[in-house]
C-alpha cells in the first residue's frame, strides 16, 4: 500500500492541529481501525502466522509466531537448530528452553503466563477494549521523538497502565510503553512498531523493537505473514511428555515452512491483525 | 551586520587601548570581510534533528557530588529521594541499592524535597540549592509529582531562584509552605514565605521582610499545624564578597497558618543576626530548637513552642559556616537527640546543651554535611548528604556506608590525553582531581577512577609528552605536578618575584597547556605566567591584566557575621587563558572582573579588547575564551554576569583578533555561559556549555539547538573535543563526565543533507578489538560508567520517521556481498545502529541433546565496508572502515593467519553439519520404512540394522546427551571449541591449534567416507528391495539441498 506524505498533507494537518481539542477518543480509534484496513477486516482474522527473525545482541534467531482465536499463541525461535517454544492455549502458558539443558515443556509462572495471554490477543487492546477489561483514555497530543502523536492511556483490569502512541497523521501505532509491576518493582517495556505493510488488505507492522527499562531488549523483523490458514489447536497445548522438539534434526514443528503452501481452504477471507503486541 | 561601534566611555586606556582603537579602525575599513560566515547557510537545529545522539555517563560515583536535601517515605523507608546541588533529583526504592534520576526534564539544582507522607507518591521539590557557596547553581520554582516522580508539574514560584524548605500541613496536604530564599546576587522581591492552600494552584507571599531577606528555613508544628516557624535571612553574594546577616534576619512564628507572624526574640541574641535553622521536635513539639548565627553563634532551645528560648551549645563542631550548614534534624523518636550537619556530622543527645560526634565504629565520611534524614520507623537508620555524596547508617551514625551509585560529581574542568583509549582528567567541587580511562572492559568502575589531586579540584592536565606527569591544582592557585609512578606531588605554584605585589589567584585558577609547544604551560594570577620546564620556573609574560580594583580586594573581611575567607571570593584575577593552536604568539586571557586581553607577540604586549564588545555590561566575568581552530584571527568568548544577578547568555565571536565582535546569542539559548568550543574539523560547528545545559550550532552561531540526549539541564562547565576520537567530553557540575561519542556525523549536517529523506553519515573508523571480560560482579549498588562497546556504529539521518514499508540497513563487504542485515532505529533525525563486526555464525550440526555451546560469528575482516539503507523503493549508500586495534600486539600477517584459520574452521563446521544431517536423515528414513506394515520382516530387520549402524556413526559426530552439564564431547563439540578459541583471540593460532585443526579435519573426512561406504555397501541394495516392494528408496541428502535449507 503506497503511502505518501506531501507538503499538502502536512498543511492540511496543521489545520487539524488547530482544532486539536475537537479530537475524541472515538474518532482516533475509528481512524486507527481504518488505518489497519477496517474493523470488519480486523475481526475476520481467525489465525495468523508470522515468519521472520528476532535479533538481540548480534544473535539472530528465525522466528515463527502463531495466533489463533480466541487466545492461542505460540512462538518458536530457532538457535543453532534448537527450538525455543513459548505458548499459551488460553488456559495454560508453557515453554521449552533446550539451552537450559532439557527439551521438556515446563509450565510458566502465572505472572508470565498472564502476560503471554495478553500477547495472544490478535487485535490488541484497542479493539473491543471494554470486553477485554481495558479502559482507554485519550491522553492528549504530544511529540514523540520529533513526530506528532496522539497518546492513549490504556488501563487493564489489574490497573496496569500502557501508553499507546499513535502517529497523528496516520493514526497507526508507533509505540507503546507498558509499566508492569514484577515482584513489587516497576518494569517499563517499550515496543516500537514500524515497517507497516498490507497483508491481504490489513496493515501490519513488520518490525517490532523492544526496550526494557530503556535498554534495547530485542528486535523482531517479520518477512511473511499468513492469515487464516488452518491451525491445529493442539499445537498451543502443553505436551504431556517431554520433547516438543524432535529427537533428530528434523524440521521443528507444525507447518513452519512458508515455502510449502499447504492448501488453504478459505484464502479469500482475508483478515486483520495489527502488528502490535 | 557584524561591525560594532565603540561604546562611549568604555575605551581601554594606555598602549593597549590605542592599539585596540587602531584595530577597530581597521575593522571598519575591512568591515564585511568574513567570507566563511557569509558563505554559511543558516541551519536550524533542534533535538529532533539530533535524534538518537546521546551522551554516555562516565561518572565517577567513586566520589559523590554535593547533596542538598533528603526525604524518605515514613511508611516505606526504603524509598528515599535525594536532591542534589547540581545533578537533579534521584530516587531509590531499595534503600540505596539502586537509584534512578526522576527529574531530568527540569532544572537540576535542588533545594528542598518534601514527601506528602499521607500520599507518599506526592512529592514537592523546590529548586535552587540553599547552600549558597560561590559555585551554587539556580532554580526556577517549585514542582510537584503525584505519581512518585514519573511526571512533574511546575507549581509556581518561578522567580524564587532558590527554595530552602517545603513544609506540608499534615492534616490538610493541599496547604503547603515554601521557604523562598530568593536571588542570591541581587535585590529581588520574589522571596519570603509562600503558602498555598489549594495544592499549588495559587500562592500567597505570607511573610516578607525586604528585597534582601529571604526565608532560609521553616517548619510546621506537627501537632498544631497552624503553628509555623520561619527563619528569615538577609544575605548577598557578589563576585568578590559574601555577606551573611543584617537587620532582616530573624526567627518568626505564626499561630494562624501564616496569616500573621510575630518575631521571636525572648532569649534569642540581640542585634543583627545571620542564618537561622529551626526545628520542632516531632515527638514533643513543645520543644523547638534553633541554630542562630550571630556574633556568637549558638544553639537555642524552647520548651514552649518558641515563646522563650534558652541558649545551649556553641560548640565549634555544630556552629560552623552557617551559610553552608544551617540545618538540623531532630530524631523523630527522641526529642533530645539532634543531628547537626556541619563540617562533620555533629550530634547532641541532651537537647542541644552539648554536641559531639556520633562516629564510634567508623566515621570515614566526606566532610561538609548539608542534610540528614532519620527514618521515623527506626531511628537507627540515618541518611546524610555531603559535599561528597550520600551515606547511610544503620547504627544511629556510628558507622556509615557510602552510596556508590550516584554519579553526581561536580566538575569544573576536563581535559583528555592521547592514550588509547584516552584518559579524562578533571577537578571536582571539594572532591579533588581525578582521572579515568574513557573506555574499558565491562565499563568504567568506580575503582577505575584515580585521585590525582586534593582539595577542590579544577584544571587538570596530563603532560602531552608523558601522561604519568599530571598538573593539578587546589583552590586559590595551589598548582601541583604529580608523578603518577610514585604518587609524589611537587608544589609548582608561581610566587611573586622580587619587588612584585602578592599574586592573586582565583578560586578556580586557570592552567592551560600550549597547543603549539608541548611541555609549555600557562597559569594565571593577576598576571599570566608561563613555564617551559614543567613548572620548575615561571616567566611572567604580562602586566596586571585585571582592573585591580581595591574595592574588590577585601576578601579578609568577606563573609558577614561569620568571616569566610576560603579564596572562593578572590577577585581581580585572570580566569581564562588560551593559546591559539595556529600561532603560539597569540594568547588570550579573560579576567573575572571583565577584561579580555590578547597578545599577538607571545606576551610582550597585550590589548584589552573587551571594550569592543557591544552590549556586554562592563565588568562582566569572562568565563571562557576559545581561539579559532581554523583562523588565527578568530576567537570566541563567553561572559557570565550571574554574580551580579545578570543571567543572560553572553557569547561572542571575533574574526579580527578582537577588534570587532558579534554576539552569537539567540533566543534558543538559556543559562549563563561557561564555555564555547569550535570543532577542529567543521568551523561552523560550535558547542556551548551554560549553567542550563549543552547547546550546539551547525552554522557558526546563527541557530542553536539544545543537546538533550542524556544531557539534562545541568551546568556544563567545560568541553573538550577529542582530536583523534571526535568525542565531545563534557565537564558537568552535577552529573560527572558525559561523553558524546564520535561527532563525525554532525560535521556533515548541511542544509542539503537535512533535506534528504535518508542519508548515511560517515563515522570514525571502527576498531576491531578482542577483549576479555572484567570478571567482576559488583552487585547492583555500584555505578559503572558507560563505554562505547565494541560495535561499529552505523549512523544515518532520516528526514521523517519511517512508518510504512520496509526499511533495513545492509552491511556489504568489499565485494558488495551482504554480510549482515540490521534493523536500525527509524526515528526522525539522526539514527544509529550497532554492528558487532561479526559475520553470520557458522552452520553447526544440530544436536538432539541439550548441549549448550553457543557459537558466535567470525570476527569481520579489516577493511572498508559499504552501508546500504533500503527504505521502501529507495536505497542510500555509504561506507565505513573497520580498522585494526592500534594497541594490538599482533602483526598483520598473524591476524591474517588467524582469519584464514577461522574461516577454515567455519567451513569445517558446515561440512560436519552436512555429514551429520545426511546420516540422521538416512537413519530416519530407514527407521521409518522398517516400521511400515508392508515391509517384510527380514527387510525391516535389515533396515533397522542399517539405521543402527548409522546411529552409531552419528553418535560419534554430535553429542546426544540431555542435561545442562552433561558436557558430552563428540566431533561437533571439538570443532566448535577450536573454532571459538581461535576466533576469540586476536593473533596467531598456536601450533597446537593448527595441528588440532588438521586432525579434526581428517576426522570429518573419515566420517564422510564411512557414510559413503555404508551407503554404497548397504543402502543401494536396500533401495533396490524397497523400490521393488513399491516403497520410496532411501535418498541421501545432497549438499545442494543442505545448503539451500540454510
Amino acid at each position: 500500500m503506497a503511502y505518501t506524505r506531501s507538503a499538502l498533507v502536512l498543511l492540511a494537518l496543521a489545520g487539524v492541529a488547530s482544532q486539536a481539542e475537537a479530537v475524541t477518543l472515538e474518532e482516533i480509534l475509528a481512524r486507527n481501525y481504518q488505518a489497519h484496513g477496517g474493523l470488519d477486516r480486523i475481526k475476520s482474522v481467525r489465525t495468523m502466522k508470522m515468519i521472520g527473525a528476532s535479533s538481540f545482541g548480534g544473535v539472530e534467531a528465525p522466528l515463527t509466531i502463531y495466533f489463533k482465536r480466541p487466545r492461542m499463541f505460540r512462538v518458536e525461535a530457532t538457535v543453532q537448530g534448537k527450538v525455543f517454544v513459548t505458548a499459551h492455549d488460553g488456559a495454560l502458558g508453557w515453554s521449552i528452553n533446550p539451552f537450559l539443558g532439557s527439551s521438556d515443556a515446563v509450565r510458566l509462572p502465572d505472572k508470565d503466563a498472564e502476560e503471554l495471554l495478553e500477547q495472544g490477543d490478535i487485535d490488541g487492546p484497542l479493539v473491543d477494549s471494554k470486553e477485554k477489561g481495558y479502559t482507554i483514555e485519550f491522553a492528549g497530543e504530544d511529540e514523540m521523538e520529533g513526530t506528532k502523536v496522539y497518546k492513549l492511556k490504556i488501563t487493564n483490569r489489574k490497573q496496569e497502565v500502557t501508553t499507546m502512541y499513535l502517529d497523528r497523521e496516520s493514526c497507526i501505532e508507533l509505540k507503546q510503553i507498558a509499566v508492569k509491576k514484577s515482584q513489587g518493582v516497576e518494569v517499563t517495556t517499550e515496543t516500537i512498531y514500524s515497517d507497516y505493510k498490507a497483508v491481504d488488505g490489513l496493515m501490519i507492522a513488520h518490525s517490532l523493537e523492544t526496550r526494557a527499562n530503556g535498554q534495547p531488549s530485542g528486535q523482531i523483523t517479520l518477512k511473511t505473514i499468513e492469515l487464516n490458514r488452518d491451525m491445529e489447536s493442539s499445537m498451543f497445548v502443553m505436551p504431556k511428555i517431554a520433547s516438543a522438539a524432535p529427537a533428530t534434526p528434523e524440521k521443528p514443528s507444525v507447518e513452519t515452512n512458508s515455502t510449502k503452501t499447504t492448501k488453504d481452504v478459505k484464502t479469500k477471507t482475508t483478515k486483520k491483525g495489527k502488528g502490535k503486541k | 551586520m557584524t561591525y560594532v561601534p565603540m561604546a562611549g566611555g568604555r575605551l581601554p586606556t594606555g598602549r593597549a587601548g590605542r592599539s585596540a582603537c587602531f584595530a577597530l579602525l581597521l575593522a571598519v575599513m575591512l568591515c564585511g570581510a568574513a567570507p566563511m560566515l557569509r558563505a554559511q547557510e543558516p541551519i536550524p537545529i533542534d533535538s529532533r534533528i539530533l535524534g538518537v545522539l546521546e551522551a554516555r555517563r562516565l561518572g565517577p560515583a567513586a566520589t559523590g557530588g554535593r547533596i542538598a536535601a533528603l526525604d524518605g517515605v515514613a511508611r516505606d523507608p526504603r524509598i528515599i529521594y535525594v536532591g542534589s546541588a547540581g545533578g537533579g533529583l534521584w530516587k531509590t526504592t531499595n534503600r540505596g541499592v539502586t537509584f534512578k534520576p526522576v527529574f531530568d526534564d527540569h532544572i537540576q539544582s535542588i533545594g528542598a524535597v518534601t514527601i506528602d507522607q499521607s500520599h507518599p507518591d506526592t512529592v514537592w521539590v523546590g529548586t535552587g540549592e540553599p547552600w549558597v557557596r560561590n559555585s551554587v547553581s539556580i532554580g526556577d520554582g517549585i514542582y510537584r509529582t503525584t505519581d512518585g516522580g514519573k511526571s512533574w508539574s511546575r507549581m509556581g514560584l518561578e522567580k524564587s531562584e532558590r527554595i530552602g524548605r517545603i513544609a506540608i500541613d499534615p492534616r490538610k496536604p493541599s496547604t503547603v509552605y515554601a521557604a523562598a530564599l530568593g536571588a542570591l546576587w541581587s535585590d529581588d522581591e520574589n522571596r519570603g514565605v509562600y503558602r498555598t492552600t489549594d495544592g499549588g494552584t495559587t500562592w500567597e507571599r505570607v511573610l516578607y521582610i525586604d528585597a534582601r531577606t529571604g526565608c532560609a528555613d521553616l517548619a510546621i508544628d506537627p501537632e498544631k499545624p497552624n503553628i509555623v516557624y520561619a527563619a528569615m535571612w538577609q544575605h548577598r553574594r557578589t563576585p568578590w564578597s559574601f555577606n551573611s546577616g543584617g537587620r532582616g534576619s530573624g526567627l518568626h512564628k505564626s499561630t494562624d497558618g501564616g496569616k500573621s507572624w510575630k518575631k521571636l526574640t525572648k532569649g534569642l541574641p540581640e542585634g543583627e543576626l545571620g542564618r537561622i535553622a529551626v526545628a520542632p521536635a516531632p515527638s514533643s513539639p513543645n520543644i523547638v530548637y534553633a541554630f542562630v548565627e550571630a556574633d556568637k553563634s549558638a544553639f537555642y532551645r524552647s520548651t514552649d513552642r518558641g515563646e522563650h528560648w534558652t541558649r545551649g551549645s556553641n560548640s565549634a563542631s555544630a556552629v560552623g559556616r552557617p551559610f553552608y550548614f544551617a540545618t538540623m534534624t531532630v530524631d523523630p523518636n527522641d526529642e533530645h537527640r539532634i543531628y547537626k550537619p556541619d563540617f562533620s556530622l555533629a550530634v547532641s543527645t541532651d537537647g542541644g546543651e552539648t554536641f559531639g560526634s556520633p562516629f564510634r565504629e567508623g566515621g570515614n565520611v566526606h566532610a561538609d554535611v548539608h542534610a540528614a534524614w532519620v527514618d521515623p520507623s527506626n531511628s537507627n537508620n540515618i541518611a546524610i548528604g555531603t559535599d561528597g555524596g550520600l551515606y547511610l547508617s544503620n547504627d544511629r551514625g556510628s558507622s556509615w556506608q557510602f552510596v556508590r551509585n550516584l554519579p553526581l560529581s561536580q566538575f569544573y574542568h576536563v581535559s583528555a590525553d592521547m592514550a588509547i583509549p584516552y584518559n579524562v582528567y578533571g577537578g571536582l567541587q571539594d572532591n579533588g582531581s581525578w582521572c579515568a580511562p574513557s573506555d574499558g572492559i565491562g565499563g568504567i568502575a568506580n575503582s577505575d577512577w584515580k585521585n590525582v589531586g586534593w582539595g577542590d579540584g579544577f584544571h587538570v592536565f596530563a603532560d602531552p609528552l608523558d601522561n604519568t606527569i599530571v598538573y593539578a591544582e587546589s583552590q586559590g592557585g595551589n598548582i601541583m605536578r604529580r608523578n603518577g609512578r610514585t604518587g609524589e606531588t611537587k608544589d609548582i605554584k608561581p610566587v611573586p618575584e622580587e619587588g612584585e605585589p602578592e599574586l592573586r589567584f582565583n578560586w578556580n585558577t586557570p592552567i592551560a597547556l600550549s597547543p603549539t609547544e608541548p611541555g609549555a604551560i600557562y597559569v594565571g594570577s593577576q598576571f599570566v605566567h608561563r613555564s617551559t620546564d614543567r613548572g620548575e620556573s615561571w616567566s611572567r609574560i604580562s602586566d596586571d591584566l585585571t582592573t585591580n580594583d581595591p574595592a574588590k580586594l577585601n576578601q579578609l573581611k568577606s563573609g558577614g557575621m561569620t568571616v569566610d575567607n576560603s579564596s572562593a571570593e578572590n577577585h581581580c584575577t585572570v580566569y581564562a587563558i588560551a593559546e591559539s593552536p595556529l600561532d603560539g604568539n597569540i594568547v588570550w586571557a579573560g579576567t573575572d572582573d571583565g577584561n579580555l586581553q590578547v597578545t599577538r607577540d607571545g606576551g610582550k604586549s597585550w590589548t584589552n579588547v573587551v571594550g569592543n564588545i557591544q552590549g556586554l555590561p562592563r565588568n562582566t566575568w569572562c568565563s571562557g575564551v576559545e581561539p579559532g581552530r581554523h583562523d588565527p584571527a578568530v576567537a570566541f568568548a563567553t561572559f557570565d554576569g550571574h554574580m551580579t544577578g545578570d543571567m543572560r547568555t553572553y557569547v561572542y565571536r571575533t574574526t579580527d583578533h578582537g577588534a570587532t565582535w558579534r554576539s552569537l546569542a539567540t533566543d534558543s539559548l538559556s543559562g549563563f555561559a561557561h564555555v564555547i568550543r569550535q570543532d577542529p574539523v567543521n568551523p561552523h560547528l560550535l558547542f556551548l556549555g551554560t549553567e542550563l545545559g549543552l547547546f550546539l550550532t551547525l552554522d557558526g552561531g546563527m541557530n542553536w539547538g539544545r543537546f538533550s540526549g542524556n544531557v539534562p539541564r545541568v551546568a556544563v562547565r567545560d568541553i573538550v573535543i577529542h582530536p583523534r576520537e571526535s568525542d565531545v567530553i563534557l565537564a558537568t557540575h552535577g552529573r560527572g563526565i558525559l561523553i558524546i561519542d564520535d561527532i563525525t556525523p554532525l560535521r556533515q549536517l548541511t542544509e542539503a543533507t537535512l533535506a534528504k529523506s535518508a542519508v548515511v553519515l560517515d563515522s570514525r573508523p571502527s576498531v576491531l578489538r578482542t577483549t576479555g571480560s572484567s570478571g567482576v560482579r559488583y552487585g547492583d549498588e555500584e555505578f559503572v560508567g558507560e563505554v562505547p562497546g565494541d560495535a561499529a556504529v552505523i549512523t544515518y539521518y532520516l528526514r521523517d520517521r519511517h512508518i510504512f514499508g520496509e526499511m533495513s540497513v545492509e552491511i556489504l563487504d568489499a565485494g558488495g556481498k551482504v554480510v549482515s542485515t540490521l534493523s536500525g532505529s527509524k526515528r526522525k533525525g539522526i539514527n544509529r545502529v550497532p554492528w558487532l563486526m561479526r559475520m553470520k555464525p557458522p552452520r553447526v550440526a544440530v544436536t538432539p541433546g541439550t548441549e549448550g555451546r553457543f557459537v558466535t560469528g567470525p570476527i569481520a575482516a579489516e577493511g572498508t565496508y559499504g552501508v546500504r539503507i533500503i527504505k521502501g523503493k529507495d536505497t542510500t549508500l555509504g561506507s565505513f572502515v573497520v580498522a585494526p586495534d592500534p594497541n594490538s600486539p599482533h602483526s598483520a600477517a598473524e591476524r591474517e593467519l588467524r582469519r584464514t584459520t577461522v574461516m577454515k574452521l567455519y567451513g569445517m563446521q558446515a561440512d560436519l553439519a552436512y555429514v551429520a544431517e545426511s546420516i540422521a536423515r538416512a537413519r530416519n528414513q530407514a527407521t521409518g520404512h522398517a516400521d511400515a506394515p508392508t515391509v517384510p520382516k527380514d527387510l525391516a530387520d535389515e533396515l533397522r540394522g542399517f539405521a543402527s549402524r548409522l546411529d552409531s556413526l552419528y553418535k560419534t559426530l554430535v553429542s546426544t546427551s540431555e542435561g545442562r552439564l552433561a558436557r558430552e564431547e563428540q566431533l561437533r563439540e571439538r570443532v566448535i571449541d577450536l573454532y571459538s578459541a581461535v576466533n576469540e583471540y586476536g593473533g596467531r593460532p598456536s601450533e597446537t591449534q593448527l595441528a588440532r585443526m588438521r586432525i579434526l579435519e581428517s576426522r570429518i573426512a573419515e566420517a564422510r567416507a564411512r557414510f559413503r561406504t555404508m551407503t554404497t555397501e548397504t543402502m543401494e541394495s536396500l533401495n533396490t528391495r524397497l523400490v521393488s516392494g513399491g516403497l520410496e528408496p532411501i535418498r541421501p541428502l545432497t549438499r545442494e539441498e543442505f545448503d539451500k535449507e540454510a
